[in-house]
């Protein structure tokens, strides 16, 4: 099988097909020294990352303090991305318009030449 | 059928027009987060929805409950301070608040150079889904060795297998979060999952060996 196919079947057995091994399995009878494994991780994995639950006074308490809390109060607005990535980005958009232009002016230079 | 609770507000905002605002429980998120621009009580909603799931997240990443409090708490700080630059065509809420989340956790293990996930010490206290037989077969050694594995991946695959096993989010909003395709996000849980199974098995082969 291969590894695009896997991937999307491992992703409709997360979605859909979890606690059904058998079902699934049957389906895909001729992958099943494949699949096994891959299941065996995904039946271990569930039972590693469970959702933990926050004490009920932390809960409480947050609520109240961001229900009440005045606007001076709060942290200033802050970007989604960090300032380092937005600069890469413009620094990568730059370079890349450079080569551009570069590219057009060596082309049309060696049109002309031509 | 569940009954549609409803509940009237006045918020400092409203109130202070003059307006009454009525805050539907059931609304969507992106109708919630317009509303929450000028109403806390329907910020509060949105708090209700998602601070488990932000908790969770914080907590898996940073493997202490003091840091998930308080990094869970900043989250939702941030979110009230930005709310104004929140537009429903963007990402969806969850996502948006996901992302904030997700860069405190990248500045505090920056700020502070730690690199323990996941709660290892506490395995203990975490529940056990005992009522599911073939999880029944699966011993804590086992268990315990793949959190060691876990907190060995990159952070980026930390953050795709909480947010697909411990949020039971479905591929697209995982997307969302993550900034990448619905393919991308398929593919680099599969190969995951093959690196896990490769590690595991490479040390059990080293522990008989």
């Amino acid at each position: 099988m291969s590894q695009r196919v896997l991937a999307e079947v491992v992703s409709q057995y997360l979605e859909v097909g979890a606690g059904r091994d058998e079902d699934f399995l049957a389906i895909l009878g001729g992958y099943r020294s494949e699949l096994e494994p891959l299941l065996g991780i995904i039946r271990l994995l569930k039972s590693v990352l469970v959702p933990v639950e926050p004490s009920a006074s932390f809960a409480a308490a947050l609520k109240a303090r961001l229900i009440t809390m005045p606007v001076e109060e709060l942290p200033p607005a802050t970007p989604l991305y960090p300032k380092r990535l937005v600069l890469g980005a413009v620094a990568f958009g730059s370079l890349v318009s450079a080569a551009a232009v570069y590219l057009i002016y060596s082309r049309a230079r060696m049109a002309r030449a031509a | 059928m569940q009954l549609a609770r409803q509940h009237d507000t006045r918020s400092e905002a409203g109130a202070a027009k003059g307006v009454e605002l009525r805050v539907d429980c059931t609304e969507p998120d992106e109708v919630l987060a317009e509303r929450a621009k000028v109403d806390r009580e329907a910020f509060g909603i949105l708090y209700e929805r998602h601070m488990r799931r932000i908790y969770n997240y914080v907590y898996y990443r940073t493997g202490s409950v003091a840091d998930a409090e308080d990094l869970t708490a900043r989250t939702f700080y941030q979110a009230l301070s930005n709310l104004q630059r929140y537009r429903v065509q963007g990402v969806p809420f969850s996502a948006w608040l996901f992302r904030i989340a997700h860069n405190l956790v990248a500045n505090w293990h920056r700020d502070s150079g730690r690199h323990r996930t996941l709660p290892i010490d506490g395995l203990a206290e975490l529940p056990n889904p005992t009522d599911d037989p073939p999880l029944v077969a699966e011993s804590s050694e086992e268990r315990l060795e793949l959190r060691r594995v876990i907190a060995r991946l990159p952070a980026d695959r930390q953050q795709l297998l909480i947010l697909k096993f411990v949020e039971q989010m479905p591929n697209a909003e995982i997307a969302a979060v993550m900034g990448r395709t619905e393919g991308a996000v398929k593919a680099l849980l599969h190969r995951t999952i093959e690196s896990l199974k490769t590690q595991l098995t490479a040390d059990k082969a080293g522990k008989k060996g």
